[in-house]
């Protein structure tokens, strides 16, 4: 059989645990609609679909669960924050790092509403402090609102998000973070930190399966909704009112992914996050000082303060053709723009694009060993 | 009539009353309702036994989580 290397963990990560399939199929096999019948399937659903709700509570130290809000992905977490809290005028910040899942809905607002505005900060270049200069000198008495990611999904960097959250409280900035890449591979304690909302996939490093999110609302956070339709409270009105987290999830919740979901988290649990760091680390410095003896190969935008994300170029090789010469030998990595132009403009990557590594805790040294072997025979051709 | 009802706003509220309560040892049972003047439609509420009710309204309160109404039947 060929072997398969999953190096793509930043896309969505493969394989997920052995409980999260199990967690599937007893979705599968006993839950109804939760939240909206009163036979035993639906109220076993919605026991469940609850009990994610605490589950996320206790992995970030936060103790709303009214407050966690289920969504398809990430993106559409941050469309509901960013469209729901904005207040229809005044300036936007964000970093030069962001995803498409951020810039598109305030590039949209913009053209909907000439009244807003918006200006980027560098979290590219130097270290913490001066992304935080960068941002404190971004700040103006216009911004009403700062949308930044907590880890970039292009070159791994942690950004000082809890340096940034003390400034955007002081000056009362609505805060969105964007917590897509550092979740389940990083400790987030959100009891410490000013924020409106923050935003998560599920199905990355929670281990959960795709087409599962959510966003948690800071307490105190009053979104608008952007979606209208049936969610089983106050169903004699025709508009929708009513707490969080119904007012916001409108429809049928995707509860196989719910229920996956809190599997995959407690998969985390069990592990730990410090543990599913310290390995990924370890194995991304196995990757980088590998690469950095590869005369033409180049590592882009590296910094130490990072998940596990390692993104490159082979000289005279466009990158599309590396993550197909990679496929060709059984190993999944992702070339291109990443979704996050920006990031690549910054990087001068922007009409080449670049490959993407990225690990999660159940790749092998020997997945990173026949990466580098695959690698290094294509740089030398 | 061994039961209390706890209309709750949301079923997720009524879960996160359920869930205090187990944690202080008060059995509640989660069930479907429809009651236009308390929910303007349907809802949830908690069922709790009667010798536990006004124990699962301190602890309830206690956790400020809002009770919409309780009442003596469904």
């Amino acid at each position: 059989m060929k072997k398969l290397v999953y190096l793509d963990n930043a896309a969505t990560t493969f394989p997920k645990p052995q409980g999260v399939f199990r967690a599937v199929n007893d979705a599968l096999s006993f839950c109804g609609n939760p939240g909206r019948g009163g036979h035993s399937l639906s109220i076993y659903s919605a026991k469940k679909v609850y009990s994610c709700r605490e589950r996320i509570c206790s992995l970030f130290n936060f103790d709303c669960p009214e407050n966690v809000v289920f969504t398809y992905n990430t993106t559409y977490a941050l469309n509901m924050a960013i469209r729901g809290l904005f207040c229809g005028k005044g300036e936007i910040l964000i970093s030069n790092l962001e995803h498409n899942s951020t810039l598109r809905p305030i590039f949209a607002m913009q053209k909907e509403n000439e009244n807003i505005k918006y200006k980027t900060f560098d979290a590219l270049s130097g270290n913490d402090d001066d992304i935080v200069k960068s941002f404190e000198g971004a700040v103006s008495e216009k911004t009403r609102m700062a949308v930044v990611t907590m880890c970039s999904n292009v070159t791994g960097r942690i950004l000082p998000y809890g340096r940034i959250s003390k400034i955007c409280e002081k000056k009362n900035i609505t805060l969105i973070l964007d917590g897509a890449q550092c979740a389940g591979c990083v400790k987030i304690d959100l009891s410490r930190l000013y924020f409106s909302a923050v935003c998560f996939a599920g199905h990355k490093s929670l281990y959960g399966i795709t087409g599962t999110g959510f966003c948690i609302f800071g307490k105190g956070a009053n979104p608008r909704d952007i979606l209208q339709g049936g969610n089983g409270v106050e169903s004699a009105s025709p508009y929708q009112e009513g707490p969080l987290p119904e007012r916001l999830e409108v429809g049928t919740l995707g509860v196989v992914g719910i229920c996956a979901l809190d599997e995959g988290i407690r998969h985390i649990q069990r592990v730990g996050e410090e543990c599913i760091f310290e390995k990924c680390s370890y194995f991304e410095r196995k990757l980088c000082d590998s690469l950095c003896e590869m005369k033409n190969v180049s590592i882009l935008g590296r910094t130490e303060k990072k998940v596990a994300t390692l993104l490159f170029n082979v000289e005279s090789i466009p990158s599309e053709r590396v993550a197909s010469l990679l496929n060709e030998r059984g190993i999944c990595v992702r070339a291109g723009l990443h979704c996050a132009p920006l990031a690549h403009s910054s990087l001068g990557t922007l009409s080449t694009g670049a490959v993407r590594t990225s690990i999660s805790h159940f790749n092998t040294s020997s997945d990173i060993d026949y990466f580098v072997d695959s690698l290094f025979k294509i740089q030398k051709t | 009539m061994n039961f209390k009802y706890f209309i709750f706003e949301s079923v997720s509220y009524a879960l996160k009353a359920m869930s205090v309560l187990k944690r202080e040892g008060v059995y509640a049972r989660l069930e479907k309702i429809r009651n236009i003047s308390a929910l303007g439609g349907c809802g949830y509420a908690l069922a709790v036994h009667v010798k536990d009710a006004n124990n699962a309204l301190y602890v309830i309160n206690a956790n400020k989580i809002n009770v919409l109404s309780v009442s003596d039947e469904l």
